[in-house]
């Protein structure tokens, strides 16, 4: 694909005649990324093009509050993350089974193991039995544990940038990130 | 039962995405942005909510100074029984509060139903 220069493209940004051409530079250049990093937290495939419509309506009705301080693409990654919480609190709050683990629940495991069986049956899921577990012991972490360790674990992002995309401090990010995995291990261990 | 040791195994990224769909998905999300770039939130609009309870505050505040008006005086000679002069000259007074509170109304084009309506918190 090919690249756009992101000063180029801000520029065409910044010029109501160009807007519209330029953004759509964007949406070609991010909406994989951007997808990426949507679809390892909300786990299905249809949920994650809701909330990526949703991130670039955001972005188009915000452009011009885009002052260029951060870089285009965080700026958009912060979007992303943000409407990606906002839509797993909405789930969360529609779903009356509390989908945290690692509190030795019988009841969070069975749905963790639930949830793993549906993914294996998924059309847009590709794994083994070892790769369903996983996702699902991360879709059953807390929202914010959850994109840390997507990030992490992942898309191996380093922590500055974790840093920018969540507001959170380094020291934050690293505390999540331990917590993630001990439950997710705490979960695998349960099963043998 | 499959386990993962997250520490020495990676994940081979199992999730895929319909066929196409990174190819119309620019095309699809470019006929949904509205023409109109200004962004809408940054514009203050009254909503009627809020316009009603702005014209429910200044009634609200109206009505305290002609109450403070009309018997805070009679509170302060309370002890004193009122002439007859005196009396005609509150019962005046009184009216005079009630038809300005009226105009302030019926020039605002407020009616009993609004009226209801806000305190009732609709």
């Amino acid at each position: 694909m090919e690249t756009t220069n992101e000063q180029d493209i801000i520029s065409q940004l910044r010029n109501p005649s160009q807007r519209r051409a330029a953004f759509a530079k964007v949406v070609s250049q991010y909406s994989q990324p951007l997808y990426w990093q949507i679809r390892r937290m909300v786990t299905w495939h249809d949920d994650a093009d809701d909330v990526l419509q949703n991130t670039f309506l955001k972005a188009w009705m915000g452009i011009e509050n885009f002052r260029g301080e951060a870089r285009l693409s965080t700026w958009l990654h912060r979007i992303a993350y943000n409407e990606t919480l906002t839509f797993l609190s909405r789930q969360h709050e529609t779903i009356s089974l509390d989908t945290s683990i690692g509190d030795d629940n019988d009841t969070d495991d069975d749905a963790t193991l639930t949830l793993a069986g549906t993914l294996e049956s998924d059309p847009y899921f590709d794994g083994d039995e070892a790769e369903a577990l996983l996702q699902a012991a991360v879709a059953s972490l807390p929202a914010k544990q959850r994109a840390v360790f997507t990030m992490k674990y992942f898309d191996e992002m380093k922590y500055e940038d974790m840093t920018e995309v969540t507001g959170t401090s380094v020291g934050g990010l690293k505390a999540s990130y331990h917590l993630a995995v001990k439950k997710i291990e705490d979960f695998f261990h349960r099963r043998e | 039962m499959k386990t993962f040791d997250i520490h020495t195994q990676k994940s081979s990224q199992p999730m895929r995405v319909p066929e196409g769909y990174f190819d119309n998905f620019a095309e699809r999300i470019m006929a949904q942005l509205p023409e109109a770039e200004a962004p809408a939130e940054n514009v203050a609009v009254l909503q009627p909510k809020k316009r009603m309870r702005w014209i429910g505050w200044t009634m609200a505040i109206a009505a305290s100074i002609a109450l403070a008006v009309v018997f805070i005086p009679k509170l302060w000679n309370s002890g004193t029984p009122l002439t007859g002069q005196e009396t005609a000259q509150y019962s005046a007074d009184m009216n005079a509060d009630d038809m300005y509170e009226e105009k302030i109304l019926e020039y605002a084009m407020v009616d009993n139903t609004d009226v209801y309506a806000y305190l009732s918190g609709y």
